[in-house]
């Protein structure tokens, strides 16, 4: 998790956006009581990957493969909370 | 014991009650944003501006369905351009990887706004990275396309 500026009990937030919702990342941010650096990156990067299993059946639905659209998801989130970690100082 | 009983529920109702009263007018503003007559030009807005990406006309309504009401709502005006075959495979994929990186805008966004996040940096870095992997995947779905 130091590659995007985050502690490690920050990586839960993650688990359970990826998995769940996007309500149930609020719940843990709010629990581990981060500030508004680490808040900003975390709610970019649940933003851009959240609720993998659900929104991955709506895709297969239009067509396209939900494995490449949550590998996809997952390498952006990552890729975004690395840049933002890199331009907040 | 019975402090932390108190505190733990006094926080969550706290919260609840914040993002309460962001998210249910925003619902009912979506809600009737969707059945005005202001809905249709807004869609022919759209579709002046997703030019510049390389979506045909076609595209507009499920990429501003999706954009506003969330991704559910995008796929299902997709499936029914894609049953009559308004829309080629390309941008099958283009739009479906717009969407899945940004769906759900306004809702979505007020949400971590409420909990304390920056709102310029969570609403347009998203768009940002949204636009530059479109553009990237179009330039790579262009290429396998000239060596069929």
């Amino acid at each position: 998790m130091k590659y995007f500026g985050l502690p490690g009990d920050a990586s839960l937030v993650l688990i359970t956006g990826y998995l769940l919702n996007i309500y149930s990342a609020v719940g843990v941010i709010i629990g581990l009581g981060l500030n508004s650096r680490e808040i900003t990156i975390l709610a970019t990067m649940v933003l851009i990957a959240h609720s993998l299993i659900l929104e991955g059946a709506i895709c297969s639905r239009i067509g396209v493969n939900p494995f490449f659209i949550t590998f996809f998801r997952i390498l952006t989130s990552f890729i975004a909370g690395f840049l933002l970690n890199v331009v907040l100082r | 014991m019975i402090e932390i009983i108190q505190d733990a529920l006094f926080g969550s109702l706290s919260t609840l009650l914040t993002i309460t009263m962001i998210v249910v007018p925003l619902m009912i503003f979506i809600e009737t944003f969707k059945r005005s007559p202001f809905w249709d030009v807004f869609c022919n807005n759209v579709a002046k501006i997703i030019k510049y990406l390389g979506f045909s006309k076609n595209s507009a309504i499920p990429l501003a369905a999706g954009v506003i009401f969330g991704l559910i709502y995008g796929a299902g005006t997709m499936m029914d351009e894609v049953k009559k075959g308004l829309i080629n495979t390309k941008e099958i994929i283009l739009i479906n990887i717009f969407l899945v990186l940004s769906h759900a805008m306004i809702e979505d966004t007020a949400i971590f706004v409420a909990i304390g996040a920056n709102f310029v940096i969570i609403f347009f870095g998203r768009i940002a990275i949204t636009i530059l992997f479109v553009l990237l995947f179009g330039k790579i779905l262009d290429l396998f396309r000239r060596f069929d």
